[in-house]
């Protein structure tokens, strides 16, 4: 009984539909295409990723280039007798951010809000800025001669400062703007202060930017640098990292 | 060696070695979900996925065993993972098979129509256990149901079906 049902069973068969195949053959055909796509896809991907690292590797050969121009003339300017302000509030970055920020937030404690402080330290944070300006940027006219001190003035209570003829110079240089920003600020910021920067005819932008967007309040810490003008804010920022200023009130 | 040829084709894609696996098995599959979904439209459904999925695995079978025992078996399991998902598998108890079953001795079809008209579950249990030899643990196993419980709707099946071929080849003499 069970062999008579078995070969039953074995020996039946049944046309199918003459659209299966064709079902089968379109899914298959669907799935070849999602390989395809599986390929291309991460293909694309990488080549995209690797050719904006390699353009930000160029991007950063040429910023390498200029820091150590700029560097160089830091270290010319100081040799010169360029004297560094006087000031606990005010300090030049030299790339220990977490050290600048610890000193920062110390100062912060024992000032306690002082009103004629906060001013001083305004008043100090433009003069080391243009000082900054004077001593960071590239191709100025600056003389590094040892004699020649026409291009500083010394202030009355003795702090050596660019003339404002040097800073004008410096700062006609194209793609040399400066810009500012606050550390807990975004990308979005500078580039807004950037455009602004852009808008305006810049003989001093440390007097038209700066006052116009600090404010002075406890635990605020800002950073001034000098922007190379080559449109990546990542560089930017890591320029600012590099090359800054850092105020805080 | 026709066949060894034609593996060869299809884990290359070859679109021409498909078809010709297709043609060669496609009516016997077919018969195969018709026995567990006795509606030509589905069982046409399951037959394409079966294929898709031949198509898609072919290339970890490794030559060991019948080809063809390999691809029926990826057909049952596509079936039985196709009454899961429509949770068919639940079991009138007390069915009243020789009553309700209509067999005429020397139709060409006459046992698959039997097996067809048993009750969701039964006709599966007695499928996969009568016909394609699976043991009860794997029937249990692929159901999701008590060996013991699957023992007893096999034999309960294959007791009804017994009766009514016995009555129809006793009126047939």
């Amino acid at each position: 009984m069970k062999k008579f049902v078995k070969n039953k069973v074995d020996s039946f068969r049944l046309e199918p539909k003459p659209q299966t195949w064709e079902n089968i053959e379109d899914s298959l055909d669907k799935k070849k295409r999602a390989a395809i796509w599986w390929f291309i896809l991460p293909l694309t991907f990488i080549m995209g990723v690797g050719s904006a690292m390699l353009f930000q590797n160029i991007n950063e050969d040429k910023l390498g280039q200029t820091g150590n121009l700029v560097n160089t003339e830091v270290i010319a300017s100081q040799d010169n007798g360029i004297e560094e302000v006087p000031n606990q509030e005010v300090e030049i970055n030299t790339g220990n951010k977490q050290e600048n920020e610890s000193n920062a937030s110390n100062n912060i404690g024992s000032s306690q809000n002082n009103k004629a402080k906060i001013q001083k330290a305004h008043q100090n944070y433009h003069i080391k800025a243009k000082l900054f300006v004077a001593n960071k940027v590239k191709d100025t006219k600056i003389s590094n001669s040892a004699n020649n001190n026409s291009n500083t003035t010394i202030t009355s209570n003795n702090v050596v400062e660019p003339s404002s003829s040097t800073v004008d110079s410096m700062l006609e240089i194209p793609n040399k703007v400066l810009a500012v920003k606050r550390d807990s600020e975004t990308e979005d910021t500078i580039s807004v202060i950037n455009s602004a920067i852009a808008s305006q005819t810049i003989s001093d932008p440390i007097n038209k930017i700066a006052p116009l967007k600090i404010s002075i309040t406890p635990k605020t810490t800002w950073a001034i640098g000098v922007y190379g003008g080559l449109g990546m804010t990542k560089n930017f920022s890591k320029i600012l990292e590099n090359n800054t200023i850092r105020y805080s009130s | 060696m026709e066949e060894r040829k034609l593996i060869k084709g299809c884990k290359r894609g070859n679109r021409i070695a498909q078809k010709k696996l297709y043609d060669l098995y496609a009516s016997k599959f077919l018969g195969i979900c018709y026995r567990y979904f006795p509606h030509y439209d589905i069982a046409n459904d399951i037959l394409q996925e079966s294929f898709l999925k031949i198509f898609k695995k072919i290339d970890t079978f490794k030559g060991e065993g019948s080809f063809e025992g390999w691809m029926k078996r990826i057909c049952i399991n596509t079936a039985l993972s196709e009454l899961r998902k429509h949770k068919r598998t639940q079991f009138t108890e007390d069915f009243d098979f020789e009553q309700s079953a209509s067999f005429i001795p020397g139709d060409e079809n006459d046992i698959i129509d039997l097996i067809t008209q048993l009750p969701d579950g039964y006709r599966e249990i007695f499928n996969l256990h009568g016909i394609e030899g699976y043991s009860f643990k794997e029937i249990a196993e692929a159901m999701v149901l008590a060996e013991g419980n699957v023992r007893v709707k096999y034999h309960r099946a294959r007791k009804k079906m017994q009766a009514i071929l016995e009555k129809c080849f006793m009126e047939v003499s």
